[in-house]
């Protein structure tokens, strides 16, 4: 089996994945308790059975499971997931505009957590007060939740010093209040990618250096700096690299505690704020495109390793 | 002497756990308004009241029991069946093989979000979902460990020879794979204990942690964060609690991983 | 608010002139650079539909957008809106004349069509309309001409105008009258700017309101701040200018910032609900007890951090002669009592019941807690049982609990409020499971029918006294309701009672920034 087929067989049961995760999701939520129309209007006077039947029709939640599942399955192949009971909108439309944030946030997180991690990674090899610092403070920030930390964040620099807004989004339009706000959020959810990394680091550092080639460079006589980053980081951070791909793709969509604390509109609460008034098209939707991004860095993640190692397209 | 100060804070900890409630005389659910937001230090209340008036440190007591009880029971839940998953995907190989495993990515692929709410939306927030759903969230992760680590198993000589010596199967599975993948198993149990405590805090900050009034450190740090600007000190309290029993197993499941794996023995 | 409704109707007209003719044009003119107000808004609100209630947040939006025929203004009073007047012609017939030349933001005249198309839409059953109560007694809608209205109903209800203040009972064109359809186009004094969803909703100045020359900003921002301690927190970095639904954990924070005004009133109430059809709370004598047993300041203290007021009746608004102090003073916490009306009930100690509550608000949750105490100290074990909204509302709604714990804001200020709350689910979802509350509404029906208030109050007495031994509902504390606010917004009030939910949205078309 040549590559392509390889590439052709993952994608297709990447396919039927996205398609098995649908259809669970769909089936949970017709066994949790709990009806959209009696939750929408939970708040209006006098609402008896007769008006929630009513309204149930009009919204087609009369009609068998089997029949919406197809209907929703269907929908799905055309890139339509529906209309938000909530909302009154496409499914889609909001869902995009979440994900823009929830991207936005988890790719600035991502990368200076990476970068910080590799750079505290490497400094913990070489020096002792780096080495200190990481086995201190990696496990440290690792323990604490991610809702505390922000919520300190939140105390300490914007409601006490005044520095930062202590919330919210601010369009791409006006870039300074758009960054401003974004600094605390990424800070939070930095941190401990941070300290994964740098774990990571210091542990494949620490391999690569056992290695025939660097005894071999160190043999030759190249300054300890020359070899530690030609032949020891370099070597190093290939594996650093395929792991942040996959916590990448794991965190789009797990940022909802960061969320709510910065009041960030995010597709993490966006998904709570559907559960909790059982906006089915909304809940699918979001699980759709969280799942979808999982399993689609994961595949691309097997193919490089089929690509690098041919004897896994072999079995 | 260093190397058994990990384990003996972790025995500590479970002791507290179990022995905790005995050692504060206090009812950790006894309420007294009069007496609430009592800071720390006032007489009978060593660590100050919450919102009700209730003592905190014997609710950190009883919480403690809660706490680590949730987290080893789903860990153990976990551990069994994702041991039972990927051994068995990993010996039994071929179309087995290839559904237990997609059905475990088909799980790590569903936002732990989302499962997370809808058990507890259908079954309520309560001591038993809260450990279902962890069990749950927890259960790829062991199966994905038991699988990898079995397949490298089962090619090593000593295996090969025992199947072609006609061992029986059974005799295979737990007098030799078992106790060769025990030790990455049990660092990953170690490492999500300490997740375990910490997605537990979390899920209590979305209000989908255990049924009140019983308390859970996870629970009072998220309750404490909405006094956070008035008495910090009921987050901080629990969160010190929280944030330690994490490092301890934490660092504790990072011990044992270098013990088992000898590429990082050697150190700097 | 002696001045209410029928007393009031004859002052209405030369009031409605008296606005018409801009005597404040000079005032508006000293303010023409209207600023725009940051709100930071409680809920999301991305989507408005026309009729049924969806929430506080919603109100307010609702507010800006929409106008009905009458409003409320900042003494709680009812006021011409697009009716430049009203009457009441007999005690079950209101006449109404609108405004000359009213429009919708889009410029679509608004004419006496308009008003009768919007209010037979709501007056239609499976609309769920907020103001459905108030509509299901319509006998018909006149338009003798295009500025005139009759409503006739099939029976008096002297709190018809109420209703028609209501925040969803604003007028809609003709396009927002279908189920489903969005309704942001209205004839209030702020037209949709931009509705960006899940983040903000900007509205600016209306050029078509009739009363635009008292409108002092130019326009208003929402943004939603869903969290309570996420919405103070921007209040205080000054990242919004405004917030409603302040935390009661964070009265003291913004009270202690010089720059900040905290404006608080008594606002909607939190009560218990039972299952009447089982045991034990079947038996009136059950209800009585747990009416004796609950101790409300606990309530106060441990639910709303102090800031509310425990409820020993039913909860009465301020100035409104319909109601009697005594209504107020039906039960008392009396433990012991209690005890001896369970005993009377032949109620074993250690009795096992249900208390549901829901873990989406904390306030929800931490009030069960309180009770849960207060019934244990009497002998019954309550068990909480705490999902999220809808899990609780389906619950609720179909009787699955022995107690509940339920809020309630009454969209009225009279006494026919009661009626959502006695009459028991399923048919109002209010109410206790499976209550016949027949008897009770036949009282409340018979004294919204008088004109005389004091006979009329002691219709509703009656209603009362029922409530106190049957205890269909049980009231138990009114929480403090706050919106917060920037030192540099001005003219702006928070009604208490009952309006400031649903009247006090009304008060921001007179706000301002200095």
């Amino acid at each position: 089996m040549g590559l392509a087929a390889y590439c052709a067989k993952r994608l297709l049961v990447g396919l039927a994945m996205v398609v098995c995760v649908q259809v669970i999701i769909f089936l949970a939520i017709q066994v949790v308790p709990g009806d959209p129309v009696e939750a929408m209007m939970s708040e209006t006077a006098g609402v008896g059975p007769e008006v929630i039947e009513a309204l149930r029709q009009q919204f087609g939640l009369d009609k068998p499971i089997p029949v919406r599942l197809l209907d929703h399955i269907v929908g799905l192949f055309r890139l339509d997931l529906g209309t938000s009971l909530q909302y009154n909108q496409s499914a889609f439309a909001i869902i995009t505009s979440r994900l823009a944030v929830s991207i936005e946030l988890v790719v600035l997180a991502a990368f200076f957590g990476i970068v910080g991690g590799i750079f505290f990674g490497s400094l913990s090899v070489r020096t002792r007060w780096g080495d200190r610092l990481i086995s201190v403070c990696g496990p440290f920030i690792l323990s604490v939740p991610g809702y505390v930390l922000g919520s300190v964040l939140i105390l300490a620099l914007s409601l006490t010093l005044g520095w930062l807004p202590a919330g919210g989004m601010a369009p791409f339009s006006d870039p300074l209040a758009h960054m401003q706000r974004l600094v605390l959020p990424v800070i939070t959810l930095a941190l401990p990618i941070a300290a994964t990394i740098a774990k990571v680091t210091r542990f494949e550092i620490l391999e690569v250096r056992t290695q025939d080639w660097v005894r071999t460079s160190r043999a030759y006589g190249f300054p300890t700096k020359v070899t530690f980053r030609r032949d020891i980081l370099r070597n190093a951070l290939t594996p650093v690299l395929t792991i942040s791909a996959l916590e990448l793709g794991g965190l789009i969509g797990a940022t909802v505690l960061v969320e709510k604390v910065f009041n960030l509109p995010g597709l993490g609460s966006l998904l709570v704020s559907a559960v909790g008034i059982r906006d089915y098209a909304l809940i699918q939707g979001a699980v759709f495109v969280i799942s979808t991004f999982y399993i689609i860095i994961n595949i691309a993640a097997d193919i490089m390793y089929g690509f690098l190692d041919p004897r896994v397209s072999k079995r | 002497m260093k190397r058994y100060i990990l384990p003996l804070l972790a025995i500590t900890l479970i002791v507290f756990a179990v022995a905790g409630p005995v050692l504060v005389s206090a009812d950790p659910i006894k309420q007294n308004i009069v007496a609430r937001f009592a800071p720390i230090g006032t007489p009978g209340h060593l660590l100050g009241t919450d919102n009700f008036g209730r003592d905190v440190l014997a609710r950190i007591a009883a919480g403690a029991r809660v706490e680590l009880f949730t987290a080893l029971l789903s860990t153990l839940i976990a551990l069994t069946a994702g041991v039972v998953i990927g051994v068995t995907a990993a010996y039994s190989q071929g179309l087995t093989e290839g559904v237990l495993m997609r059905l475990v990515d088909v799980m790590l692929s569903i936002p732990p979000l989302i499962l997370a709410l809808l058990v507890v939306a259908s079954l309520g927030p309560s001591v038993l979902t809260l450990i279902g759903v962890l069990a749950l969230l927890f259960t790829p992760g062991f199966a994905r460990v038991a699988y990898g680590q079995t397949l490298s198993v089962r090619s090593r000589p000593f295996i090969q020879a025992a199947v072609i010596y006609g061992a029986p199967r059974r005799a295979i599975v737990f007098g030799q794979i078992l106790p060769n993948i025990a030790a990455p198993l049990l660092a990953q149990a170690s490492l999500t204990i300490a997740s375990a405590i910490l997605v537990g805090s979390g899920l209590g900050y979305l209000g989908l942690g255990i049924r009140p009034p019983m308390p859970s450190w996870g629970g009072m740090v998220a309750d404490g964060q909405r006094y956070l600007g008035s008495h910090p000190m009921l987050m901080i309290v629990p969160g010190v609690f929280v944030v330690s029993t994490i490092l301890v197993f934490s660092v504790l499941g990072d011990v044992l991983r270098t013990l088992w794996d000898p590429r990082e023995r050697g150190g700097r | 608010m002696g001045l209410r409704r029928r007393t009031f109707l004859g002052l209405a007209t030369a009031m409605g002139v008296a606005a018409l003719t801009g005597s404040n044009s000079e005032l508006a003119l000293a303010r023409d650079s209207g600023k725009t107000l940051t709100f930071g808004l409680s809920a999301n609100v991305g989507n408005l539909v026309y009729g049924p209630s969806r929430g506080a947040a919603q109100f307010i939006v609702n507010q800006q957008l929409h106008r009905g025929l009458v409003k409320f203004d900042e003494n709680g009073r009812i006021v011409p809106a697009l009716a430049e007047s009203f009457e009441a012609v007999d005690p079950s017939t209101y006449r109404f004349t609108l405004r000359d030349g009213l429009t919708f933001h889009d410029g679509s005249p608004i004419t006496s069509a308009t008003v009768k198309a919007s209010l037979d839409y709501l007056a239609n059953r499976s609309v769920g309309a907020a103001i459905y109560a108030a509509l299901s007694t319509l006998a018909s809608i006149e338009t003798p001409d295009a500025r005139t209205v009759v409503i006739k109903l099939s029976k008096p209800n002297a709190s018809f105008l109420d209703y028609l203040a209501d925040p969803n009972a604003g007028i809609s064109p003709a396009s927002a009258l279908a189920s489903g359809a969005a309704n942001w186009i209205g004839a209030g004094p702020f037209k949709l700017q931009a509705n960006d969803s899940g983040v903000s909703l900007t509205l600016a100045k209306a050029d078509t309101y009739y009363d635009k020359d008292n409108v002092a900003l130019a326009g208003i921002k929402f943004i939603y701040y869903p969290d309570s301690t996420a919405r103070t927190n921007a209040l205080i970095a000054g990242d919004v200018q405004m917030i409603d639904f302040v935390g009661w954990e964070d009265f003291d924070r913004v009270e202690a910032d010089k720059k900040l005004v905290l404006d608080a009133v008594p606002g909607p109430f939190v009560y218990m609900l039972f299952n009447t059809e089982r045991a034990p709370f079947d038996n009136p004598k059950v209800r009585q007890a747990v009416a004796h047993a609950i101790n409300r300041e606990n309530v106060v203290a441990a639910a709303f951090y102090g800031h509310g007021t425990p409820l020993n009746g039913i909860p009465v608004s301020p100035g409104n002669d319909r109601f009697d102090p005594k209504m107020g003073e039906l039960w008392t916490y009396d433990p012991d009592k209690a005890r001896a009306l369970l005993a009377s009930a032949g109620v074993a100690e250690g009795l096992k019941v249900s208390l549901l509550t829901s873990s989406t608000y904390s306030f929800f949750r931490d009030m069960a807690l309180s009770v849960q105490a207060d019934l244990q100290a009497v002998g019954i074990e309550a068990e909480l049982d705490a999902p999220d909204w809808p899990t609780y509302t389906a619950s609720k709604n179909s009787g699955k609990y022995g107690l509940a714990v339920a809020g309630g804001a009454p969209s009225v200020t009279g006494p026919v409020y009661l009626q959502a709350y006695v009459v028991g689910a399923p048919a109002s979802s209010f109410g206790s499971y499976g209550y016949n509350a027949s008897d009770i509404v036949a009282h409340i029906q018979a004294g919204e029918a008088l004109s005389n208030d004091a006979a009329a109050r002691a219709e509703y007495m009656k209603a009362v006294d029922i409530i106190r031994d049957a205890v269909p509902f049980l009231p138990v504390a009114q929480r403090s309701q706050a919106f917060a606010r920037s030192n540099t917004v001005e003219g702006f009030k928070n009604l208490p009672g009952f309006l400031s939910i649903t009247g006090t949205g009304y008060m921001l078309e007179k706000t301002s920034i200095r």
